[in-house]
C-alpha cells in the first residue's frame, strides 16, 4: 500500500471509529449537551415580537426539547413545537470534532482547529435551530409574525429542507468548515501547486 | 526597497514592535486560509446551487421531480435485480420494493444525492487539469452510485433479516458509511490527481 493510501485509510478509519464512539456516548452527552441546546436557543430566539423559548424535556425520545413560540403583538399567540438536539445539534458538533480529531497533524494545530471549527459549527447549529421557528413565525395563521415574499419563502423551503431535513445535511457544512479549519496555506499549496514546465 | 537588518521593511520597521511582528488578525487569518478559503467558496456556491435546484418543493418544480422520481424508480429495478441474483424474490412498485412481506421505499435522501454533490463540488474545486477532474467526476460518481446501490441491497435485506436493526442501520451506520466512503474516495481521487506533483517534489528532493 502507497503512502497516499496508507494515509488515507488511517485518516477514513480514525474518524470512523470517533463518530461511531462520540455518536454511541449520546445519553452520557446528553446531560450536558441538551441545557447548551437550550441555552443557545434562548440567548438566540428569546425576545422581540416572535419569541421562542426552550426547556428540555425529561424523555429519552428523540424529541426531547420543548419550544414555546409566542407572538406578543396582538393578538397575542402561542404556539408549540419539539426539536431533537441529537439531531439537531449534537451530530454536527460530532462530526467536526471526529473529522479534526482523525486528521493527521499536530496537536497543537489539531485544537486550535477544534476551537474554530466547534464555534462555526455551532453557528450552523443556530441556523438549523433557526430555521423552523423562522417558517413558525412566517406561517399565515395566528402566530404570523414574519411576512416573506414569495422569494423568501422559496428560500426558507430551499432551506429547511436542504439543511435540516436532508439525510446527510449534519454532514454537508462540517465538512467543508473542517476544510476550512484543519488545513493551512502551505498544506493546499502542497497539494495545487502546478508542476514545474520543463524545458527543451 | 530599504530593509532593516532584520528584513523587515522600514514602514513595518517603524511601528510599535508588536504591530510590526505580528500581522492583523484577519488580514494573517485570510492570508494562512487563502487557498482553502477559495476551495469551501467554489463548493459551497456549488452546493447553494445544487440546493436551489434540487430542493426546490416538488409543487414548484414538477419537472424535477418527476426526473428524480424515474431516478429513484431506476435504482429500484437496480435493487430488484440484485437482490433476484442473491435469491430474494422482490417486486417493484414506482420506487417501493417489496421484498417478501416487507417493503423498502427508495425515497429522496435515499438517493445519495447531497454527498454525490458534495464530491462533485470538491473534484470541481481544486486545482488540476480538467482531465483529471473528468476522470474523477465520471469514475468518482459511477462509483458512488454503485456503493448507494450496495447500501439500498443491503438495507433491503437487513429488513427482511434483522428488520428491528433497520433504523440504526438506516441512519447511523448507512448514512455515516457512505459519507466515510465519499471522503475516502475524494482523498484518493486527489492523491492520484496530483501524483506527478508528489513525484516531481520527490524528484526535487
Amino acid at each position: 500500500m502507497s503512502r497516499p493510501a496508507r494515509r488515507i485509510a488511517g485518516f477514513v478509519l480514525r474518524f470512523a471509529l470517533l463518530y461511531g464512539i462520540l455518536v454511541l456516548a449520546w445519553p452520557l452527552a446528553r446531560p450536558l449537551y441538551r441545557p447548551f441546546y437550550c441555552f443557545l436557543g434562548n440567548v438566540l430566539f428569546q425576545g422581540g415580537e416572535g419569541s421562542a423559548t426552550f426547556r428540555s424535556l425529561d424523555t429519552d425520545a428523540a424529541l426531547d426539547v420543548e419550544v414555546m413560540l409566542h407572538k406578543r403583538s396582538p393578538p397575542p399567540a402561542t404556539g408549540t413545537a419539539t426539536n431533537n438536539s441529537k439531531g439537531v445539534g449534537y451530530l454536527p458538533i460530532v462530526t467536526i470534532v471526529a473529522l479534526v480529531l482523525a486528521t493527521p497533524i499536530p496537536w497543537k494545530r489539531r485544537r486550535r482547529a477544534l476551537w474554530q471549527g466547534l464555534a462555526l459549527v455551532t453557528l450552523f447549529v443556530a441556523v438549523r435551530i433557526g430555521i423552523p421557528i423562522v417558517r413558525d413565525f412566517s406561517k399565515p395563521d395566528a402566530l404570523q409574525v414574519h411576512h416573506p415574499g414569495a422569494l423568501g419563502v422559496w428560500a426558507l423551503g430551499v432551506a429547511e429542507r436542504a439543511l435540516l431535513a436532508a439525510p446527510a445535511s449534519f454532514f454537508v457544512v462540517p465538512i467543508l468548515v473542517w476544510a476550512l479549519v484543519a488545513f493551512r496555506r502551505q498544506d493546499w499549496e502542497l497539494l495545487e501547486r502546478r508542476q514545474p514546465t520543463e524545458t527543451a | 526597497m530599504g530593509k532593516n537588518r532584520k528584513g523587515q521593511d522600514p514602514a513595518r520597521a517603524a511601528r510599535p514592535a508588536a504591530a510590526a511582528t505580528t500581522p492583523e488578525p484577519s488580514e494573517s487569518w485570510v492570508r494562512a486560509k487563502g487557498p482553502a478559503l477559495r476551495f469551501v467558496l467554489i463548493s459551497a456556491g456549488f452546493m447553494l446551487l445544487f440546493y436551489g435546484v434540487f430542493y426546490t418543493s416538488p409543487e414548484d418544480s414538477p419537472a424535477i421531480d418527476g426526473i428524480i422520481r424515474r431516478y429513484l424508480n431506476a435504482y429500484a429495478v437496480a435493487a430488484r435485480a440484485v437482490l433476484a441474483l442473491l435469491g430474494f424474490d422482490v417486486q417493484v412498485k414506482d420506487s417501493t420494493l417489496f421484498v417478501g412481506k416487507r417493503a423498502v421505499d427508495v425515497v429522496r435522501g435515499c438517493d445519495a444525492m447531497e454527498p454525490i454533490a458534495l464530491y462533485v463540488a470538491a473534484v470541481l474545486a481544486i486545482q488540476v487539469p480538467w482531465r483529471a477532474k473528468l476522470v474523477g467526476l465520471v469514475g468518482g460518481v459511477s462509483v458512488l452510485v454503485l456503493v448507494n446501490l450496495v447500501r439500498i441491497v443491503a438495507l433491503a435485506i437487513v429488513t427482511v433479516k434483522f428488520h428491528e436493526h433497520f433504523e440504526t442501520a438506516h441512519v447511523t451506520v448507512g448514512q455515516t458509511m457512505y459519507v466515510v466512503c465519499t471522503l475516502a474516495l475524494w482523498f484518493a481521487w486527489v492523491a492520484w490527481a496530483t501524483r506527478e506533483r508528489r513525484r516531481a517534489r520527490v524528484a526535487a528532493g
